[in-house]
């Protein structure tokens, strides 16, 4: 076993945790980054598009962060954590302008920061970062940072548990990937930017590594979860096979105005959305394609057809010469042209807003451990907006959790790190190996996407909720002391790796379930299909997840609102 | 009965084995034909061989942590299109931690 000491363990190598560590280290601290991936080619903002939203109101001098601040409450629908949205859309002004010093290329005109205005702004906010996929200038001006620092990193790390000590965070347990080496990290603080869970359902757009880890290991060590029940979708990806999930069909679909079929030919979306049309918000659109596909009127990959074909050949043409999108030339290598076939597309999960409760310091509710990033929750509320809030969200709440978790580690003294959590967890991860024969991780993964896709995803009901729990319930008894990991190799075990995950996604199903057949109405993401009317009165509230010796409790919680409220006939 | 894929791969586990090999596997054809080598990966992982290792993480050919060489050419796995007659390797050039995964 491998012992190592840093003042702050940071959780997740992109985004959020990039931006986390190069803070604590300019604060002082000595850091260390884990990643269960390589950094710069794991988790989901290497994937993110080409936005990322701050009010600096150069496009529209109106803009400022207090429009921001409202912006992002009424898309959550009330349920965010007011004070720390407050902080991050003022840090938004300052962090995001920032990163093109670290080296990341803006889209500008005439010195100034071109913004684009989306559907939940109230002004053009969103920056334009260069390129087909922003997330690649992130990763160009994180890794200057990472070099210019000389940030230790660990690679193909995967952590498995946190270690507590009188119920604060003492550091974390992991494994070497390379070569099935436990490690053991003892820490002042530890800050976890692991990301969302999108890999929970059927269809995502997310990294495949995307399972939702660090929620877990926050739970598992006490800490409180949050908003479970509300995951995000987008509309529009790729359901053709060789292009699966890609989200460029996305950007197909909002440069060249796309129209949505379903099998019987009908524009279906003027029935659902009847003042919108085609160009409806995300959530209800991504909600429309799925019940079609319910009725019996998808397409036969279970989406939706997007047709192009009502645009002159020469339009068409026109935009492929002006805009050289390569997307277009792979469809064609495929033999899809869209001049003339429509594109499969449909809803796939996206984004967590659920994940761990955090306060306006991104301190979670066990002391010691922080959160940022996608496996938070709190800025968000029921909705994340659209827009590039995602990566805006990584630099300004890894801006606090970095600097807060360094400057506490300043005041800290060492807590020591509990042999018995160290064994019984070295026995738990060990025990997996043993089992040669039986259900693989993989086919259980398979059968909790079917779950959580056909019964608590865009659609909900009483009745599809508790079949899901019963399956989950069933998946516990009947497959998980079952799972077996066929190859014995210590490296690069897949098998391994995917039973460790597949451990953990079965956590957070059976929490986004109960957590909906908890919520009786409906709210941004959320959908109940029998209760489909927001309920302020009984729902103006978030629903805490909480381990206890009983097992997973629910509770509810008033969300912390300052200065912005529902009106009355909300 | 419609064609087989023969895909060869390179194995090599730096904590067991002296020096690689390869082993060859038979793909039904609707196991590799019209979809990527990254399919045809996990089709050999979940079918034939849970011991084969490679890095799959975006699937949409961005963040590159899949290259591989296929047939001579490097190309990422979740981007290549599969072939009746394959020879996977690792990316070249690279120290090879475990059959297709290098440190970069």
């Amino acid at each position: 076993m491998k012992e190592i000491e840093t003042e702050v363990l940071v959780i997740g190598s992109e985004g959020a945790g990039a931006k986390a560590s190069i803070e604590a280290q300019e604060e002082g601290a000595e850091v260390l980054v884990v990643t269960k991936g390589l950094s710069g080619r794991s988790g989901s903002t290497v994937m993110a598009g080409g936005r990322i939203q701050a009010p600096l109101g150069e496009a529209d001098p109106r803009d400022n962060a207090n429009i921001f601040f409202e912006d992002v409450i009424k898309g959550g629908d009330y349920l965010n954590n007011q004070n720390l949205v407050d902080r991050m859309v003022k840090l938004a002004v300052t962090e995001v302008p920032k990163l093109e010093l670290w080296g990341a290329k803006f889209m500008k005109k005439d010195g100034k920061f071109e913004q684009v205005q989306h559907p939940d702004s109230s002004y053009p906010r969103s920056l334009r970062l260069a390129g087909v996929h922003g997330g690649l200038q992130y990763r160009v001006a994180m890794n200057a940072q990472y070099r210019r620092l000389n940030t230790k990193i660990l690679e193909d790390l995967f952590v498995t548990s946190l270690l507590t000590s009188s119920d604060q965070v003492a550091g974390a347990f992991g494994i070497s990937l390379r070569d099935g080496q436990f490690v053991v990290v003892k820490a002042k603080n530890v800050i976890l930017a692991t990301g969302g869970s999108s890999e929970i359902y059927r269809k995502t757009d997310a990294s495949h590594d995307a399972t939702g880890d660090g929620m877990v290991l926050a739970y598992n060590a006490g800490a409180d979860l949050m908003d479970m029940e509300f995951h995000q979708f987008l509309p529009f990806c790729c359901y053709e096979p060789l292009f699966e999930m890609s989200g460029l069909t996305t950007r197909l679909r909002y440069c060249l105005h796309g129209k949505l079929y379903n099998r019987i030919g009908e524009a279906f979306m003027e029935r659902y959305l009847p003042s919108y049309g085609d160009w409806g918000p995300r959530n209800a659109t991504s909600r429309a394609i799925y019940l079609e596909h319910m009725y019996g009127r998808g397409s036969p990959r279970g989406g939706a057809y997007l047709s192009f074909s009502h645009l002159p050949e020469n339009l068409i043409n026109d935009y492929i010469e002006r805009e050289k999108p390569g997307f277009i030339d792979d469809l064609k290598k495929a033999g899809i042209e869209i001049q003339r076939r429509a594109l499969e597309c449909g809803p796939a999960a996206h984004y967590s807003m659920g994940g761990i409760r955090v306060n306006e310091y991104c301190a979670t509710s066990l002391p010691r451990l922080y959160a940022c990033g996608e496996v938070a929750a709190g800025m968000d509320g029921a909705e994340r907006i659209d827009g590039g809030t995602a990566l805006t969200w990584c630099l300004t709440m890894g801006y606090i959790a970095g600097k807060e978790a360094a400057k506490m580690a300043k005041e800290l003294d060492w807590l020591s790190i509990d042999n018995k959590q160290v064994s019984e967890e070295e026995r738990r991860v060990s025990s997996l190996l043993e089992r040669r024969e039986g259900i693989k991780a993989f086919e259980i993964k398979n059968k909790l996407k079917d779950i959580m896709w056909n019964y608590c995803s865009l659609v909900k009901d009483r009745g599809g909720l508790e079949t899901a729990l019963g399956l989950i319930q069933k998946i516990r008894s009947e497959d998980l002391p079952l799972l077996c990991v066929p190859s014995s190799s210590k490296t690069f075990n897949r098998g391994w790796t995917e039973a460790l995950e597949v451990v953990n996604m079965i956590e957070l199903s059976e929490m986004a379930i109960r957590a909906s057949l908890m919520r009786e109405e409906s709210r941004g993401a959320h959908y109940r299909s029998d209760f489909p009317r927001r309920d302020n009165p009984k729902w103006l509230k978030n629903i805490i997840i909480k381990k206890e010796e009983v097992g997973m409790t629910f509770s509810t919680a008033a969300p912390v609102l300052t200065r912005l409220r529902p009106l009355e006939r909300d | 009965m419609k064609d087989e894929a023969t895909v060869r791969i390179f194995r090599f586990d730096p904590m067991v084995d002296k020096q690689p090999r390869y082993e060859t596997y038979r793909i039904a054809h609707e196991a590799w034909y019209g979809l990527k080598v990254i399919d045809v990966l996990r089709y050999i992982y979940q079918n034939f061989d849970s011991g084969l290792s490679f890095r799959e993480t975006c699937c949409q050919h961005i963040c590159g942590g899949c290259i591989i060489t296929v047939n001579g050419k490097p190309v990422l796995a979740c981007e290549a299109l599969s072939e009746k007659e394959m020879s996977i390797e690792p990316f070249a050039n690279h120290q090879v931690l475990k059959d297709l995964i290098v440190e970069f």
